[in-house]
């Protein structure tokens, strides 16, 4: 029976993976350290946006009472009262509440204090309690005036275009899942860097190429196994990353809800988008790397594609609708539109790791062209 | 047999014509030693025997099939070790023979007894626990040696077997080669060691700037050029050889 070489390869490597704790020990702590960093984000804001105190005035034509059994249970966070515009800029001018949602007879004005943290937060539900209120009250057009009134009611010059301000919360996930993506990248560039063309370097790899196991099959299994090795790192530091977060602040953590369900599922998803595109992006650096004969010059070249890669990802988080637009994403599955539409930091994930599939397809053909003018 | 036709080899990357014109035979059954001076080719001729380099022009056969039309077939008969060519020192002697003998489609009873074997012989079986690069230079040299004998290759190119070892390792070597011969498998032998040679070899391939200078057997070297021993004949090609080249160089030729 033919025996299968990858297999092989990746079962003769993986021994040597486990005979390197130290290795492995480093490879964990970036993705550690970053996820640590995360969970600490996630936990803090999550402490602060849970805490604020909004109030509801309505004017006196509408009943308070009724409209807080209605909607109370939705928002425990905001109190129901009758009052208007001069009502409500008190109360926020002097504290006693962080946001205010005035109902006036055309209009939804939320008034709050941007200089605290938990603005955001507050804006956010505030908004929603404002379009509920327009559903319950005289119609939608009602609601949409809000915005068009909204910039000009910055009576307490504390006020901030909601258009502009986005969850306090995505913010700082998008920022830190930025750099764990990058720094998984750049991680997984430095071993592939080291792997095989270090291994030419040392020239252990000769041996390997002499056998009469495919080019192919041999950088496979190196390949897959490398791949393994970051995934683990990748992994073990994000679920210990995780279950720091439980454990450091279990009641948030089992509080933090969003739209797209529970937050576990939720880190979950971008875990596994995260790890899909740096275990591509590596594979690509590893078989193009591979063609070079020395580290120094895999390692320039893994640098340069990092920066390629940083700048593909990078780039929309500053011209999002316009790559959008020049990267259609939103057209390919329904999955992925929701993804996109919900959340622009997908789309630098995505598009890297759409153009990470494209290089490594392009590169599994040219690696052994490339192979060939090494030996020339 | 081995059959090298007017071989060529150019590294367009430095322009380098590493080897020109060289055309040898060697047959089973007897040591081939490959001689010449630093930079003549010969590592450049020995990788492209093993399938690590490919020509520029000319052809080799193994047993009169031609080596590019069934490489794959061909690597899996052939051993080639050289200084440059270095185990991983993260495995033991033990795990390099299971994954260069599963590389090889070996059975496992097939890698124990061929493992067993060799180590025995080169004295590493009580070593072969630990991790290659813990060895010293010579316990290393045995290691690779064999493992890249374990597959039981019929062709065996070896680029200065026994440079940088003691004594004792040298003729433990040389015994093993001796014995390969006797079981009639194909050995290559590049050296600087003439006095190896004339101990060794049947035959001999000088090879001075990148052409075949005299292809034959030992004993036939010296009478053929006049000399008395396997040394003059070797300088006295090289020189012959080498002018040469100095001339058409200063004619603009080259």
């Amino acid at each position: 029976m033919r025996k299968n070489h990858v297999l092989h390869v990746i079962k003769s490597e993986w021994k040597k993976t486990r005979k390197t704790p130290v290795q492995l020990v480093t490879m964990l702590l970036v993705p550690l350290l970053s996820v640590l960093f995360l969970s600490w984000c996630l936990s803090y804001v999550n402490v602060l946006v849970n805490r604020y105190k909004g109030t509801v005035y309505f004017p006196e034509e509408i009943s308070a009472e009724e409209m807080e059994e209605t909607l109370s249970e939705f928002y425990p966070d905001f109190s129901f009262r009758s009052g208007t515009m001069d009502d409500a800029q008190t109360r926020v001018a002097n504290g006693r509440t962080d946001c205010a949602v005035v109902v006036e007879e055309k209009a939804i004005r939320i008034l709050y204090d941007s200089s605290i943290l938990t603005s955001s937060a507050a804006l956010k539900d505030a908004k929603d309690l404002g379009l509920d209120i327009s559903y319950l009250l005289s119609g939608k057009e009602f609601y949409d005036e809000v915005y068009e009134i909204y910039p000009e009611t910055e009576t307490l010059d504390l006020s901030t275009s909601a258009d502009r301000l986005d969850s306090y919360l995505d913010r700082v996930g998008g920022v830190v899942g930025m750099i764990i993506f990058l720094m998984m990248s750049s991680n997984a560039m430095a071993i592939s860097a080291r792997s095989i063309t270090g291994e030419k370097e040392r020239q252990t790899f000769d041996t390997l190429v002499l056998s009469p196991a495919k080019l192919s099959k041999i950088l496979t299994g190196k390949v897959l196994v490398m791949m393994a090795e970051i995934f683990l790192s990748g992994f073990v530091g994000f679920a210990a990353g995780i279950a720091g977060m439980a454990v450091w602040s279990p009641k948030e953590f089992a509080a933090i809800t969003d739209n797209r369900g529970n937050v576990f599922v939720w880190m979950l998803v971008v875990l596994a988008i995260l790890f899909a595109a740096t275990l591509v992006i590596t594979a690509v650096f590893s078989v193009i790397g591979s063609a070079f004969a020395q580290t120094k010059k895999a390692s320039l070249f893994s640098s340069a594609g990092m920066v390629i890669v940083s700048v593909t990802a990078m780039l929309p988080s500053f011209i999002d609708a316009e790559v959008i637009r020049m990267f259609p994403l939103s057209n390919w599955t329904p999955l992925l539109k929701d993804l996109c539409e919900d959340d622009f930091t997908f789309t630098p994930i995505f598009t890297a790791l759409a153009i990470g599939l494209l290089l490594f397809g392009l590169s599994m053909i040219l690696s052994s062209a490339l192979w060939e003018r090494r030996s020339e | 047999m081995i059959t090298i036709e007017h071989l060529k080899k150019t590294f367009k990357k430095n322009k380098v014509e590493a080897v020109k014109d060289v055309s040898l035979e060697i047959f089973d059954g007897q040591i081939f030693a490959l001689l010449g001076p630093n930079g003549a080719g010969k590592t450049t001729t020995m990788r492209m025997l093993s399938t690590l380099l490919t020509p520029t022009s000319g052809k080799i056969f193994f047993d009169g099939k031609e080596l590019g039309e069934n490489e794959e077939k061909i690597r899996s008969r052939i051993a080639f070790l050289t200084n440059e060519i270095r185990l991983d020192g993260q495995f033991t002697p033990d795990e390099l023979a299971d994954y260069y003998g599963g590389l090889y489609e070996m059975t496992s009873e097939k890698i124990n007894e061929r493992r067993d074997e060799l180590f025995e012989y080169f004295g590493i079986s009580e070593f072969r626990k630990r991790r290659y690069d813990t060895f010293s230079t010579g316990m290393k040299q045995k290691t690779s040696l064999a493992i890249c004998l374990l597959h039981d290759p019929d062709t065996i190119i070896f680029d200065e077997p026994t440079n940088g070892l003691d004594i004792l390792t040298q003729q433990l070597i040389e015994s093993y080669l001796l014995k390969l011969k006797e079981e009639g498998k194909c050995i290559i032998l590049s050296t600087h060691i003439l006095d190896l040679v004339g101990r060794m070899a049947d035959r001999v391939g000088i090879i001075v700037d990148g052409r075949s200078v005299f292809c034959g057997t030992v004993s036939e070297l010296a009478p053929s050029q006049g000399v008395e021993t396997i040394d003059q004949a070797f300088i006295k090609l090289y020189k012959e050889n080498h002018e040469e080249k100095a001339i058409i160089g200063r004619h603009g030729k080259e």
